[in-house]
């Protein structure tokens, strides 16, 4: 297993100013300005929305598409919780990592292969920086991520 | 009336049920390979008579005024664990008349009816479905080399939900979960294809290299290193 801690890139930076709810970032821009998402992230979508909560798909000028790659490997979307979103819900997070944990065992359900995860996370911390948070590995140490996520928003806060 | 932890309103579904579960265990035992073909045949064709018995009365379940969830969940995945014992002994089979390759397609499908059985109802998810899931995995690498898989990668422009055929971006339905016996899958309605990869791990084990070259003019299939021709 390993977690990463990055900075964000130029888009992601940009679309995290932007946004003050719960945002689902494109892997990519095509050459026409469509955003490209992982293919998980609309299922991700309804299983929020199923818990109450509203995620929204980033798009650009030209709309969007999905990636999908047949490996059987789980590639979550880069999520970004807004702080319109967290002031509001306290407990997101808990619930986004028990929803993303929750289809991440029905998605394995029965393989018998190498299972594997990955999934980022977009965090600002208490003094507005922002930081990504990369987590790629087996998926009964994904919850492990929520730790990190919490630590990195409390990042300089005492 | 119940049938391991499953509630059954009528009558003819709790009896088909029962009875497929009997066959069940009587056809299980001719999925190994010393067990005579003609018992063999014999099985499969129980076994496709039962499982299109099992699609009618779902079919059946499904039309009537009151739609039982569970019920036809259930017999979505009674169908499904035909199709996994359907597939074993059909592997056997091919592999007795020497077609490598269909048996690896009868072995994988086989696989993949466990999945769809375990995501189907709670009845199939408990460790009988697992261990099974487990033996299947087993044989792939016992019974077969290993495989140069491909996955294909490719940008979706739009999909349709195979549930109730709308955008499957704008309906509630969940891929991967079953709907009064109806699995919901993403059905790709335009597309563009971006790469294909190898990989270790596809989601398609039927997606794979057949043949390979020695950079002369042998070309042999990777399943019985027999020469082929070009």
């Amino acid at each position: 297993m390993t977690i990463e801690l990055t900075e964000p890139n130029g888009l992601e930076a940009e679309l995290a100013s932007s946004h003050e709810n719960l945002v689902f970032f494109p892997r990519k821009v095509d050459s026409n300005g469509r955003y490209q998402h992982e293919s998980s992230a609309i299922t991700i979508r309804k299983l929020l929305r199923e818990q109450g909560i509203d995620a929204e798909v980033a798009e650009g000028d030209a709309g969007r598409s999905d990636i999908q790659e047949n490996a059987f490997e789980l590639i979550l979307p880069v999520i970004f919780v807004g702080a319109a979103c967290a002031t509001a819900n306290p407990h997101v997070y808990t619930i986004l990592i028990n929803v993303l944990s929750s289809y991440i065992y029905d998605f394995f359900q029965g393989i018998q292969d190498d299972k594997k995860v990955r999934a980022s996370f977009v965090v600002r911390k208490a003094n507005g920086q922002l930081t990504k948070i990369r987590y790629s590995g087996p998926p009964e140490q994904f919850k492990d991520i929520k730790d990190i996520i919490e630590a990195e928003r409390d990042d300089d806060r005492e | 009336m119940r049938l391991k932890g499953t509630t059954i309103v009528n009558k003819e579904t709790l009896e088909l049920l029962r009875t497929s579960d009997a066959l069940i265990d009587d056809t299980t035992r001719f999925v190994y390979f010393t067990r005579g073909e003609e018992f063999q045949k014999k099985a499969v064709s129980q076994l496709q008579e039962m499982r299109d018995a099992l699609r009618n009365i779902l079919a059946k379940e499904q039309s009537g005024k009151k739609t039982c969830a569970d019920t036809c969940n259930r017999i979505y995945g009674q169908i499904q664990v035909y199709r996994a014992i359907l597939g074993e002994i059909r592997m056997v089979l091919s592999l007795k008349e020497g077609d490598m390759d269909q048996a690896w397609d009868y072995l994988i499908d086989s696989q993949m009816a466990v999945t769809s059985a375990i995501c189907a109802h709670p009845t199939y998810a408990r460790g009988e479905m697992d261990d099974y899931g487990k033996r299947l995995h087993m044989i792939e690498e016992v019974v077969f080399p290993r495989q140069l898989f491909l996955s294909t990668g490719y940008i979706v422009k739009s999909s349709k939900c195979s549930v109730c055929d709308s955008d499957y971006g704008e309906c509630n339905h969940i891929k991967g979960r079953v709907y009064n016996g109806r699995p919901c899958c993403r059905i790709v309605a335009d597309c563009d294809i971006s790469e294909i990869s190898i990989v270790e791990t596809p989601a398609n084990k039927r997606c794979r290299a057949m043949h390979f070259g020695d950079g002369g003019k042998t070309m042999r299939n990777l399943m019985t290193w027999r020469k082929v021709s070009n």
